[in-house]
Parts: structure tokens; C-alpha cells; sequence
């Protein structure tokens, strides 16, 4: 090379514990480059880019920035050296405004008074001209998750950054917003920025990297230079990356289900008929107004929608979290509106659910306790627990769904995001196996989870729909909407608006969300 | 009843409410930040004695408000020292210093004044008991010093980088962390300030009643707590609490003198408002993301 690296990572070492999140990787990012690294869940990916952000600092192992180690190893001193970050969770004070935030951390003041009429005004200027318009005057609460991305975005940018790095940016975006700021990320490297870019979608590799790290269990295991027509090789990818042949995984079997056509019985497992929804303040977004949908014993039924037009509320309402405010939600015909959460999981609701923090795990509990959350007369015996049972159970969860690491013992919170997402399948979908389920509930089930995991997770979901249950799906990935359900609803502005055949074309389906 | 409306029982009921304004500031400054506190109680009374101490021992009451005031601080740094770098749970944190607090200034008065109820009389700041209760309420300096931590409480959460800090790292620290704001020095700060602020509310008190006496706090600290709660840990409506419990409060002194009814009925009410206003208001109210996580 004859450029110097931008970052320098060299020999990173990092532990958790027992476990090595990083063993001695390294990547070099250079200038006008966008380079993807791609691995499984736990791969390292993040705690990688996470050191070259000066988030966390490596036990063992150098950081360069433009040749010069980054010291101290703290974020402020990456910003100050040049490196921006856009974090896989959103780094955003909800309560704080768009400009608060940008503000925070090195707040222009005069008079010892907050001043940031001026930073608004450079903000909106460089919103303009990179096209993130983003509502800077209200909370970041009230703003949808495409907003606060772009939110993230200019304040990584805002500083003319010579390294950005970002984690993850498109998991939580419609696929026209991630396109977009995918493009804009190949824009920032033609003008000489430093990109890297941690991504689970492989074809997002193809079409925007340069070059590619693929990691696995924190080891390099495969670095695809400029101009390698491995780049371009989903299948390829997929299988350094989870080290297997390539028949396994190959491109066509990448979605990992086989759809075939489900059996049709009668019988009406969910039907939800007017139901209107206020999302108050619990942050379930915009209303319901008016969704009527039937679901029949063995359908797979996907939602579509842009983000925010009610997918979240429909989510909490069925699952009882929310009140509604009219309509009716009835399980195998007993009207459940007004009933309790317990009760409705008694009468077989399997929820696997889309903020899994809020809902699906607690972070401090050991991971084997997680697997008796809402499920507690699964696992015990006349009101005590069963630990023989659980440590089946949790068995159980590492085979079937590759469930990794084998510690039972270990906090929940410490696992990575795929594997928790994983102990929450388990759990959820074991009625369904011993065909006690009438809804399976899964909101964005493999939004951040690695391909093959996501293979596993839709293949679980099919298999509850084979078992007996209804399935309801709702996913801002079309691709696995169309490769599992049965059809695909659409909803725009809190109603349904279209209800579609799984082989109708992404662009159709795309109109249809978009009105 | 017509005793209810005059200047005398505003006054009264504005001045009962002074400690409950300056403590619920101080909580709110402390809470904010995400860090619990009930230890405005024992923080309340160690200003107390500190402001009486100060003064007999050097004969000047303005030093002696700067004593207590310190003492407020350094009680609630030790707070931090125990929950920011000891990682220890900050209930538990603020209910051992309620109780240093209590034993501690008992301690210090039977050494310093052997008694075991009250140190001698002190003259304050306050003008002399003969002029009315409006006059002493508004000649008094520490009135305003309430008044001023009042308004810099409301101005400086909003406008001012500490208070932006403050806000940020009380939600969400990480965030917080990851643009280089630093946490535990930022919630540090804020602790002081809360010493500080319920610290002026003990030193009122010792000042009010020109004297300290065992456990003259009675329960401020947890009423101006309950303040900050129920006002959804805003200041501007923490003032309103603040003051509508100084009515009420007030209310109950004039009533009593009326005998109309038993006495052990009105005098629970300031409590029984807290309960009725916890029920009503507080499920609006949403406390910081982070209070209580490290």
C-alpha cells in the first residue's frame, strides 16, 4: 500500500469474561474505501469497531489513527482525531432534542447559556446538502427510527470525519431509507472518507464495498482486497463466515425455508376485526385505525409497512400490552380484547417480540431463567421450578437452534444480540411444538441476527405453522415476508391496505407501503 | 375561617414551604443526573447543625450558612464517593447517611454543646422575632437565597451545558459516554449541588428557629422527595407542590387553633395530600431512564 491507513488496528485482543470477543484481529481502513466486515452474531464485528471508535479499549493490541496511536482510548479523543461512529443501538437521549443531541458533548455556549441557534443553522446546511433532513426542534422519542438514523448520521458527520464507521446502519431501515444511506456512504468514500461498514446483508456487500473482513469468533478468517471477485460472492461470504462448504449455504438457500404450499384448514386461529389502537405514550408510534385480519390454523400472514404506520401498535395490542380502543382481537373464537397478558399466553399467544429488552429477556438473569420467563408452569412442578426441566430446555435451545455459548449460567445481557434473539425463540416456540400455540406473534424475528440464524428463525416459524399455529409475521424485510408467508398484508397510515400473494414483486409490495 | 386568607397566613404558608423548595431542587438536580437520593433528610440536618456550629463557633451567622452549606455537600460527595465509585445501590447509600445523619449530629451536639435536645440560641439572618411574619419572611436573605437556587435550578436544567449534561446522562449514559460527556463527574457535580441546595433548606431551618435541635429535619427531606416525585421530576412544577404543602401545612396550624376539628385529623393532612396527589399525578409522571443505574 503506498496510502497510510486511516485506522490501524493491529494483533486487538479483547475479553468478556470467559469468552474472546476479539482474539487477535486487525484491519486496516483506508481512505476512499468503503470496507464491510460481515461475520456471525458474536463474530466480534461490533467490539472491533467499537475499539477503533475508542469505545472500548482492547486489552491487548494497537489502535493507530493516520499512523499515531489513539491515546487516551476514549471517544472524544477519536472524534477529536477524526473518527466518527454510528452505533448499532442508537445513541440518542430520547428525551432531548434532535439539536440537544448534537449538541451534547461539546455545546457552543455564550454567556454561560446554552447558544445553538447557530449550530441549527450549520446543521440544517449540512442536512441540506446530504440530503438527512431530520426535524431537529422535537424529542428524539417522538421521531421514527429512519429520523433518528439520519440523526445519527449528521452528527457523525458534522465534523467532516476522515473515518466513519458504521454498525449496522441498515438493520432497522426500510429498504428504500438503507439504500439511501448506504449510497451516501459510498459518496463519503469517492470524496476520500475512510468507511467501514459492519453489515449481516451479504448483497449490500456486493453492491457497495470495496473490500471485505470477514471475521468469525473473533479471528479474521478471510480479508478480500479491492477488486476481489470474492466481494461480490454472496455464497461465498455466507460460508466464511460461518465456516461451512459451499453447498450448505448457498445463495439459494440463503432465506433458508423451502416454501411450500401450507394446507388450509378451516379453522380461524386469530380474527381481529376494527381494531383501533391509541399508542399513547408507551412509544408504540402512530395508531391503529381500523384493522381487520383473519388468520386460519397453519397460515403464515406477513405485515408490511414503512416504519411507523402502525406495525408497532398492531404488535402491543395483540400481544395485550396496549389497550384498544375499539374493535376486537379474538384467540380460536374467545374474545380476548379485554384480557391480560398472562391470559392470553394461557390461551396459546407466543409473542417473540420486536424490542426484546422491553419485552422478550431481562439482561441480569442468568440465560437458562430467561427460557422461564411467562412460561413458569412449563417448567415447574407443582410451583416449584424444575431445574432438571430448564437445563433440558436450555439443552435443548443449543442444538436446535445452534445457540451459542453453551452457558446456561451466563447473564442474558451478555450474550450476543442473535443469541438472545435465539433464547427468546426458544422459549416462545415451545408451545408451539407441542402444538399447544393458536398465534405465534413474531415482530422483526431476524432484524439483526445472522443469515444463518435468521435461516433457523424462519424455519421455526414455518415449522409452528406446520405444527398447528397461526403465524403472524411482521418485518420490514420483504425478501422474508415473500420466502415465508402465505400472504402479505400491507399497512399504511394504521389500516390495511393491500392484501398481496407472497410472489407479488418487492417494487409492487413496495408501492403499496409507500401509497 | 377568614384567618385562612390574610398576607400573615401567605406568609406563613410561603414560609414553611422555603425548605421544600430548596430540598426538592436539590433532588431534582441529583435524580435528573440518575442517581437516587433519600438522603436529603439526613443532608437537610447535617446543614442544620453545621450552620449552628459555624455560627457559635465563630460568632458570624454568614459563615456559619457557608458551614452548613458545606456540610450539605460534603454528605452528598460522600454519596457519590459510595454510589459512583463504589457501585454500591443508592438507597441503600442515602438510608445509611439518613442514619449517620441522625446519629452523627447527635453526637456532635452532646460534644460540642452537651446536650442531648438543643444547642443554644443563635441569632440568624433573619430580622427579630417582634416584627411580623410577612416582614421577617421577606427581609429575610435566605428567602431569596431559596428564590435564586429556585430560578437557577429552572434556567440552568434547560439553558445551561451542565444542566443539558445533567439531563443526558440521568436518560441515557451510554449516549452520553459516547460523545465524550463524562458520566460519573458529570453526576458528581450534580451531587454537590444538591448538598448545596437541601443544605440551604437545613440552614433555614436552624436559621428559623435560631437554634439546632435532635432531628429538626422531621421529615422535609422525604416531603420535598415526594415533591420532586409528583412533579415528575420537573422544577417548575416541583415549586407548585412545594408551595401548595406550605398551605396546606399552614392551613392545618390555623385550624388547629380553631378546634373545629380533632386536632390529629388536621394535622394529617399535609400527608394525606401527598398520598391523594402521588395517586392522581404520578402515573403522568415518568422518572429518568437511567435513575438508579450505573
Amino acid at each position: 500500500m503506498t496510502d497510510t491507513a486511516a485506522v490501524l488496528l493491529d494483533g486487538i485482543e479483547k475479553r468478556y469474561g470467559q469468552t474472546r470477543a476479539v482474539d487477535g484481529a486487525g484491519l486496516a481502513l483506508f481512505p476512499g474505501r468503503v470496507h464491510a466486515v460481515v461475520g456471525e452474531n458474536g463474530a466480534g464485528k461490533s467490539t472491533l469497531l467499537k475499539i477503533a471508535g475508542g469505545v472500548i479499549a482492547p486489552d491487548r493490541g494497537r489502535v493507530l489513527v493516520l499512523d499515531r496511536e489513539l491515546r487516551p482510548a476514549t471517544p472524544r479523543e477519536a472524534i477529536r482525531r477524526g473518527v466518527a461512529m454510528v452505533h448499532q443501538h442508537f445513541m440518542l437521549v430520547p428525551t432531548l432534542t434532535g439539536l440537544e443531541n448534537l449538541a451534547l458533548g461539546e455545546e457552543p455556549t455564550r454567556l454561560g447559556m446554552l447558544h445553538l441557534s447557530p449550530l441549527a443553522a450549520d446543521v440544517e446546511r449540512l442536512a441540506r446538502s446530504l440530503r438527512l433532513e431530520v426535524p431537529l426542534d422535537v424529542p428524539v422519542a417522538r421521531l421514527s427510527i429512519g429520523e433518528r438514523q439520519r440523526l445519527e448520521l449528521l452528527r457523525a458527520l458534522r465534523h467532516a470525519p476522515k473515518v466513519l464507521i458504521l454498525d449496522e446502519p441498515t438493520a432497522v431501515l426500510a429498504p428504500a431509507e438503507a439504500r439511501a444511506v448506504l449510497g451516501l456512504a459510498r459518496d463519503l468514500a469517492t470524496r476520500g472518507v475512510a468507511v467501514a461498514l459492519v453489515t449481516h446483508h451479504l448483497d449490500e456487500v456486493a453492491e457497495f464495498a470495496d473490500e471485505v473482513t470477514v471475521l468469525r469468533r473473533g479471528k479474521v478468517v478471510a480479508h478480500h482486497p479491492p477488486g476481489d471477485p470474492a466481494i461480490g460472492d454472496v455464497g461465498r461470504l455466507a460460508c466464511e463466515a460461518v465456516g461451512e462448504e459451499p453447498p450448505v449455504v448457498a445463495r439459494h438457500a440463503r432465506r433458508g425455508v423451502a416454501r411450500e404450499p401450507h394446507v388450509r384448514h378451516e379453522r380461524v386461529r386469530l380474527r381481529v376485526d376494527d381494531l383501533h389502537v391509541d399508542p399513547g405514550e408507551a412509544g408504540a408510534g402512530s395508531p391503529l385505525r381500523g384493522v381487520s385480519i383473519e388468520l386460519a390454523q397453519g397460515e403464515v400472514v406477513g405485515v408490511a409497512g414503512v416504519e411507523g404506520n402502525g406495525q408497532h401498535a398492531l404488535e402491543l395490542a395483540l400481544s395485550g400490552v396496549l389497550p384498544s380502543r375499539r374493535g376486537t382481537i379474538a384467540l380460536d373464537g374467545a374474545d380476548v380484547t379485554r384480557v391480560t397478558i398472562a391470559d392470553r399466553r394461557r390461551r396459546g399467544l407466543a409473542w417473540i417480540p420486536s424490542d426484546r429488552h422491553a419485552h422478550g429477556i431481562a439482561d441480569e438473569l442468568p440465560a437458562r431463567d430467561v427460557l422461564l420467563l411467562g412460561a413458569f408452569d412449563e417448567a415447574a412442578r407443582r410451583g416449584v421450578v424444575d431445574d432438571a426441566e430448564l437445563d433440558r430446555s436450555f439443552a435443548g435451545a443449543v442444538k436446535a437452534l445452534d445457540l451459542r455459548p453453551d452457558a446456561p449460567e451466563l447473564a442474558a445481557g451478555s450474550f450476543s444480540g442473535g443469541n438472545q434473539q435465539k433464547l427468546v425463540i426458544a422459549r416462545e416456540l415451545r408451545a408451539s411444538r407441542e402444538g399447544r400455540a393458536a398465534l405465534v406473534l413474531a415482530a422483526h424475528p431476524t432484524r439483526g441476527v445472522d443469515v444463518r440464524a435468521a435461516a433457523t428463525i424462519r424455519r421455526s416459524l414455518v415449522d409452528a405453522a406446520r405444527d398447528g399455529a397461526a403465524v403472524l409475521v411482521i418485518s420490514s424485510d420483504l425478501d422474508e415476508l415473500r420466502d415465508i408467508c402465505d400472504r402479505i398484508v400491507v399497512l399504511r397510515g394504521g389500516a390495511v391496505v393491500a392484501t398481496l400473494p407472497p410472489d407479488t414483486p418487492v417494487s409492487v409490495i413496495g408501492e403499496a407501503m409507500l401509497g | 375561617m377568614s384567618r385562612l386568607f390574610t398576607l400573615a397566613f401567605l406568609a406563613q404558608a410561603v414560609r414553611i414551604a422555603l425548605p421544600y423548595l430548596a430540598a426538592s431542587m436539590g433532588g431534582i438536580w441529583s435524580e435528573r443526573a440518575g442517581v437516587p437520593n433519600v438522603a436529603l433528610e439526613g443532608t437537610i440536618l447535617v446543614a442544620a447543625l453545621g450552620a449552628v456550629a459555624g455560627t457559635t463557633l465563630t460568632g458570624s451567622a454568614w459563615l456559619g450558612l457557608i458551614v452548613g452549606l458545606l456540610a450539605g455537600v460534603l454528605l452528598q460527595i460522600v454519596h457519590a464517593l459510595v454510589v459512583l465509585i463504589g457501585r454500591a445501590n443508592a438507597i441503600v447509600s442515602g438510608l445509611a447517611l439518613n442514619l449517620l445523619a441522625a446519629g452523627g449530629t447527635r453526637f456532635l451536639l452532646r460534644a460540642l454543646y452537651d446536650s442531648s435536645s438543643n444547642s443554644p440560641a443563635i441569632p440568624g439572618l433573619a430580622p427579630p422575632a417582634s416584627t411580623s411574619l410577612l416582614r421577617a419572611t421577606v427581609l429575610d436573605p435566605t428567602t431569596w437565597m431559596v428564590a435564586a437556587v429556585v430560578v437557577g435550578t429552572i434556567v440552568a436544567l434547560e439553558r445551561t451545558r451542565l444542566g443539558l449534561r445533567v439531563r443526558a446522562v440521568g436518560e441515557h449514559p451510554e449516549a452520553a459516554a459516547s460523545v465524550g460527556v463524562p458520566v460519573a463527574r458529570t453526576r458528581a457535580v450534580a451531587l454537590a449541588i444538591t448538598g448545596a441546595t437541601a443544605g440551604l433548606a437545613g440552614v433555614w431551618l436552624a436559621f428559623d428557629q435560631r437554634q439546632f435541635s435532635s432531628g429538626m429535619s422531621g421529615g422535609r427531606g422525604f416531603i420535598a422527595l415526594a415533591t420532586v416525585v409528583i412533579a415528575g421530576w420537573r422544577p417548575l412544577p416541583a415549586v407548585g407542590f412545594a408551595l401548595l404543602f406550605g398551605v396546606a401545612e399552614a392551613a392545618q396550624i390555623v385550624l388547629q387553633d380553631q378546634n373545629v376539628v380533632a386536632h390529629q385529623v388536621v394535622q394529617a393532612l399535609p400527608y394525606v395530600l401527598t398520598l391523594v396527589v402521588l395517586a392522581g399525578w404520578v402515573r403522568r409522571a415518568r422518572p429518568p431512564a437511567a435513575l438508579g443505574r450505573p
